[in-house]
């Protein structure tokens, strides 16, 4: 299996009239690619999965593995294989047999068998403890079983749904990184669907972001991060969230736009403006910052800067994060642990003009004014 | 306005002692989070102090005066849950003025409808008033089931992981409000929570409980840089502080860590001195530890192998073997190694910490 490209795709449950569960999908699965399918609850993810593996009938679309159409191939013929978030391994056999199972239903030979089943165990290492039950196992030790059931028929692709939302913190981490060292090991097509954002940036080669049943934006992690198309993508990614203001745009016939908030310059863009930006630029627009980009100082030192008071000051032990209200928002910035700031003190903040994001108020699209030749005039 | 003194207190049940000997000392107007893993005993401390579960023995006292045999009423204390238990069928507003209108303690209803409206400004839910529950999203109802809880001012407010069950940004922006509100409550605050980052965040001061048992008691500051054993270390931190085993032996008369042949030098003072030959564990924070190709000019370093490096958004995380054990550290973004490639962990020796193996019990903390 090369490639598994999903054409136009879309699930409706309710013999196919109800809302959709995943609206027009079309997207190129690479091959040997750590794919991360990202968004909140409800946004249509373990539908994807399902289709996929065969488990659920696509109601629109095609679906192709190396350009075969496989939308009536059933699950066991696709070359697959599932990790689920509830392990469903079972409990009183020996986990030896849980991971052999796969191989056995397929009458595999015994030699055979028990070779793949000391490979599985080894590449997830879980050697020592191939001779108990899954019901004396930790949390983690069961997801490991799991996974080394999955892996040992070593098949073309990978599906995993939420693989360590049941794990705690520790676990959670040790698990991830071992996920990552075994599709470093590995290198088949992992599709991996999560709600937790962190995940998605530590594993994926590239994430596809959902939100609503439609695929928002498909990119590398740093693409996701860096460029968002738009308001959704930018607010989803990233923590503590994109800072957002509603901001006024003024433009003069020499071809400068004003970017001001509460009648407060933000900044100026000057270059040729043509019509369509001009048309742009005429819309109500939001700008959009990082906590870690907002600049703050407790002296005026651009003419840009805007007034803020402090609210909230919380140390998070590796890093503190600032509450301060503008106007009538709150914004937040990151700051270094130690720096302590009074309630209420006054403090100067600053937008650096490379680190605005511009977004259509609207529609939450993503607006490139980068195309205007821009510069601060101030 | 009170404060909580909690004496000798233990609570058994029929099988198992819950609580062993706990004193604890909250000041007036204080917010103090305990702060623990499920079943360390931070609920039913919770509960002992509202007065909904009895002591097996031991005092409690606001004010100085006893108060085990009053009623959870007599108390003045109000409580939020982590589950918000709003009524369906009344509006916000009925909702938060529940309080005020119990038999024995009922307003008149322009007082009512002052402190209502107060406690709704406050907490930025007086534009849905007339709404009901159904018709909010989580982090609304939550603010309902505190303005419930805050409306008649209670001296003592105890908060039971109030932000647990909602989602991770959610939380967070929770956090900040009640960060920000606690200064206009007047009341003494008893937060408990298994979140780290929320007990660092919110309280003054902080205790850290296991299994009964109270670890360590201070402000957020005291108990990050300075914990009283590996309990605490290893709770406060994500990605969690990294631990390797070894002992301290003398080496041309300087004490030394060491690890087969591994060797960290120890800063010089009397208790490392003491405890040449003992069992220890070295720690160090994932935020602590540089990367380097090349051997670095320090003897502050452990060879090791990356295992995998994870990417996240500004920085990166790479989880490199040490030995058997993993070790998690930060890293640049921008710096990709490869699987299994030969790395040195190098630290400044003011960012080693070291414990006894077979207590926990710090030896060696930031700054020391």
């Amino acid at each position: 299996m090369a490639e598994i490209i999903l054409d136009h795709v879309s699930k409706r449950y309710g013999k196919g009239h109800g809302p959709f569960a995943v609206k027009d999908l079309s997207l190129r699965i690479r091959d040997k690619e750590f794919m991360v399918f990202l968004g909140p609850s409800g946004c249509g993810k373990p539908s994807i999965l399902r289709m996929i593996a065969g488990l659920e009938e696509i109601t629109e679309g095609k679906l192709s593995f190396d350009n075969k159409p496989v939308n009536d191939l059933p699950p066991q013929a696709r070359d697959i294989a599932m990790a689920f978030e509830n392990y469903a391994l079972y409990p009183t056999v020996a986990v030896r047999d849980n991971i052999a199972f796969p191989l056995k239903i397929r009458h595999w030979p015994q030699p055979r068998i028990d070779e793949k089943v000391a490979w599985a165990a080894k590449a997830v290492q879980i050697t020592d403890i191939l001779h108990r039950r899954p019901f004396e196992l930790s949390g983690g030790q069961q997801q490991r079983v799991s996974l080394a059931r999955a892996i040992v028929r070593e098949p073309q692709a990978f599906l995993f749904d939420e693989p360590l939302s049941h794990l705690d913190m520790k676990q959670r981490q040790v698990m991830r990184a071992e996920i990552k060292r075994l599709y470093s090991q590995l290198k088949k097509t992992m599709i991996y669907v999560t709600h937790d954002q962190n995940e998605a940036m530590a594993l994926a080669d590239r994430i596809a972001v959902m939100h609503r049943a439609e695929l928002q934006q498909v990119g590398t992690p740093e693409e996701i991060v860096n460029d968002p198309a738009n308001a959704f993508v930018a607010r989803f990614v990233g923590e503590p969230a994109m800072n957002f203001l509603d901001v006024e745009v003024r433009m003069e016939d020499n071809g400068t736009a004003w970017i001001a908030y509460a009648g407060c310059l933000l900044a100026a863009l000057q270059g040729t403006l043509d019509p369509v930006c001009r048309q742009v630029l005429l819309a109500p627009l939001q700008v959009g910052i990082r906590p870690h980009r907002i600049e703050f100082s407790e002296t005026r030192v651009h003419a840009t800067d805007l007034a803020a008071e402090v609210g909230a000051c919380e140390s998070l032990g590796e890093r503190g994060v600032l509450t301060v209200r503008l106007q009538s928002q709150d914004l937040k910035i990151l700051t270094p642990p130690d720096q302590t700031f009074r309630k209420a003190q006054p403090l100067w903040i600053h937008f650096p003009l490379e680190h605005m994001y511009f977004f259509s108020k609207e529609t939450g699209k993503r607006l490139h004014l980068d195309s205007l030749s821009r510069r601060l005039t101030l | 306005m009170a404060d909580i003194v909690l004496e000798n207190v233990r609570k058994c049940y029929s099988n198992h002692e819950a609580i062993c000997d706990l004193s604890l000392e909250i000041r007036d107007r204080e917010f103090f989070v305990i702060l623990g893993e499920s079943g360390a005993g931070k609920t039913t401390t919770l509960k002992m102090i509202a007065g909904v579960e009895p002591v097996t023995s031991g005092a409690i006292l606001f004010n100085g005066q006893p108060i085990q045999n009053l009623t959870p009423e007599e108390r003045d204390c109000a409580m939020v849950f982590e589950t918000y238990a709003l009524y369906p069928h009344l509006s916000v507003y009925e909702n938060i003025a529940f309080p005020l209108r119990a038999p024995g303690r009922r307003m008149p209803d322009n007082q009512i409808d002052q402190a209502v409206l107060r406690i709704a400004r406050i907490l930025g839910i007086d534009p849905f008033l007339d709404r009901r529950p159904a018709a909010l999203s989580g982090g609304q109802r939550q603010r309902v089931a505190l303005g419930r809880a805050l409306v008649r001012q209670p001296a003592v407010f105890l908060m039971d992981e109030p932000l647990s069950h909602l989602d991770a940004r959610l939380r967070n922006e929770m956090r900040t409000e009640i960060k920000t509100m606690r200064e206009s409550f007047g009341s003494t605050i008893v937060y408990v929570t298994h979140d780290y980052s929320e007990a660092l965040a919110l309280g003054d001061r902080m205790a850290i409980m296991h299994r009964g048992r109270i670890e360590q008691v201070g402000t957020p500051s005291q108990v990050f840089r300075r914990p009283a054993n590996r309990l605490v270390a290893e709770s406060l931190g994500d990605p969690p502080m990294n631990f390797l085993a070894g002992t301290i032996t003398l080496d041309q008369n300087r004490s030394v860590f060491t690890r087969g042949s591994w060797r960290i030098p120890l800063p010089a003072s009397p208790r490392l001195r003491g405890c040449v030959g003992k069992e220890v564990c070295l720690g160090l924070r994932p935020q602590h530890i540089r990367l380097d190709r090349a051997r670095p000019d320090t003897p502050f370093s452990l060879p090791s192998k990356l295992f995998v490096q994870e990417l996240l958004g500004d920085h990166a995380v790479a989880s490199v073997a040490v030995g058997d054990r993993l070790f998690m550290a930060l890293c640049e973004a921008d710096q990709a190694y490869s699987l299994d490639e030969l790395l040195y962990l190098a630290w400044a020796p003011e960012h080693m910490y070291l414990f006894l193996e077979d207590t926990g019990e710090t030896l060696l903390a930031e700054g020391d």
